[in-house]
């Protein structure tokens, strides 16, 4: 399969890219951030319409993880200006294209800061309303979902929106504690898996999936994501399975 | 009550700027300049440090700017609705919660419950399905924006949701029907509008985010306006009953 990655020079295309190549994928990795000429990325940006229509021709899925992170050397404006735009406008301009190229699955990558607002002693699952804080990170990252959501009413099963923890490499730290982490390799598991989900469970013609670490004390349900059609289980956390 | 009232150059925000002035101090803002409003800025809303400064010694703002391409010289350096337009009520919002505003209005279209239309008695209660046109999405987004910032900081925002926007002051023809719309089901005059603006900006609400549908009123309403009327007194003064009478003659 033709998959598309924006922002495959990030921490998580990194890792991302060469996996879906093992698995026989023609990968087609893009990045605002590659250098000219470089023959193993083609530099796009999510911002213009016209890179993101040439970069969809002939994909049949794209893995959307381009966003915009925090520049010290820039002022706060100018990085909440960066966020909203490269979220909003960037996952517009993408989806969009995607669409006109008849695009069959776009996976958004999201992420699990969107409950920020519930207390840690409460457990939340896919059902919960999203509760954002008022930073640019959390409103353009909730924001971007309901742009998915609205694609995939128009073109039903397009979009699957995957909202991950926070990733760590290796061994989880202790600040990590809450359970909202993530080991990469699950997250670039999911998100493999993610392209060959075939509809989704419920009524909901949009796939929207929480995605934490596998912990006895989570506050992440995993029920969704673990049943049902997507079938996935993260294989790391501290919940083991049951002995014999 | 000192007001900003932005997009005070446009076909509903000049009429807003101009009826809120009988009780308000008016400052505008708009990339089209302004010449009835005394107290006016050009500008676009692509800067936050331009609209923290124009929200010096604000007390409300009645949100009405969208963006709009260039315009007689005014180039705005970015005119999506999901680039300036969302960017610039989180802007908006975050300089007045910096200056400590307590009110916001925030105008929406009633446009965002698109799909939702082959139904009737459609209340605020209705989830937008904005689809993925640029401007209800948009203002969709925006909405939202509105929404965590009223829950977070303490900041009240009236949403207000309408369409079909229509104008007697023109013609002269106070009771004519406005042709532009052929027979309006759910419309509003731009002076109901204004008189919205008002009550929303200034009268208490039961929480600090709350949307409001402002129409004229009519029978068998699509978009009922009932909770403006009981929320905050709104009695529209314009409808188009002339044009579902038959007349004689």
């Amino acid at each position: 399969m033709q998959v598309v990655v924006t922002g495959a020079l990030g921490r998580l295309g990194r890792e991302l890219v060469p996996r879906l190549a093992r698995e026989g994928h023609q990968v087609l990795p893009s990045d605002q951030q590659a250098a000219d000429g470089d023959p193993a990325t083609v530099k796009a940006d999510v911002l213009s319409e016209d890179e993101m229509r040439d970069l969809c021709v002939g994909a049949e899925a794209v893995v959307h993880l381009a966003c915009a992170s925090w520049d010290e050397g820039l002022s706060t404006a100018e990085n909440e200006t960066r966020i909203l735009d490269t979220r909003l406008k960037g996952t517009y301009n993408l989806m969009k294209a995607a669409a006109e190229a008849g695009v069959r699955r776009v996976v958004q990558v999201s992420d699990l800061c969107v409950y920020s607002d519930y207390g840690p002693d409460i457990i939340v699952s896919e059902d919960f309303l999203p509760l954002p804080d008022c930073t640019a990170q959390q409103q353009s990252v909730y924001l971007s979902e309901l742009i998915g959501r609205e694609f995939a009413r128009l073109h039903p099963g397009l979009v699957l929106t995957l909202r991950l923890g926070r990733l760590v490499t290796g061994e989880p730290a202790a600040s990590d504690g809450d359970c909202g982490w993530l080991a990469m390799t699950d997250a670039v598991e999911a998100i493999a898996r993610a392209l060959a989900v075939d509809g989704y469970d419920g009524l909901s013609q949009w796939g929207i999936y929480n995605l934490a670490a596998d912990c006895s004390g989570s506050r992440f349900s995993l029920l969704k994501i673990s049943s049902g059609r997507f079938g996935f289980r993260p294989a790391h956390g501290d919940a083991k399975e049951e002995g014999p | 009550m000192r007001i900003l009232v932005t997009g005070a150059a446009g076909y509903i925000g000049s009429i807003v700027a101009r009826d809120l002035a009988r009780e308000h101090e008016i400052i505008g803002v708009d990339m089209r300049p302004m010449p009835k409003l005394s107290a006016a800025r050009v500008m676009d809303l692509n800067s936050y440090e331009e609209i923290y400064h124009v929200l010096d010694g604000i007390e409300a703002i009645a949100h009405l700017a969208w963006p709009m391409g260039a315009y007689e010289g005014f180039e705005p350096r970015e005119s999506t609705p999901l680039g300036a337009g969302v960017r610039g009520v989180y802007h908006l919002l975050k300089a007045a919660v910096e200056r400590g505003i307590k009110r916001v209005v925030f105008q929406s279209t009633i446009n965002i419950t698109g799909p939702s239309w082959d139904n009737w008695r459609l209340t605020e209660e209705e989830l937008p399905r904005p689809g993925i046109s640029g401007y209800t999405l948009g203002k969709t987004l925006a909405e939202e924006v509105c929404r965590s910032f009223a829950r977070v900081h303490d900041l009240t925002i009236a949403v207000i949701r309408f369409g079909g926007v229509f104008t007697l002051e023109e013609t002269g023809q106070e009771h004519a029907a406005p042709d532009q719309h052929g027979i309006p089901s759910s419309c509003v005059e731009r002076r109901d509008i204004a008189q919205a603006y008002g009550l929303a900006l200034t009268r208490s609400l039961p929480s600090r985010f709350e949307i409001f549908h402002i129409f004229h009123d009519r029978p068998g309403e699509r978009f009922p306006i009932d909770k403006a009327k009981r929320i905050l007194g709104f009695r529209p003064q314009f409808n188009c009953e002339e044009l579902w009478r038959h007349t004689s003659g």
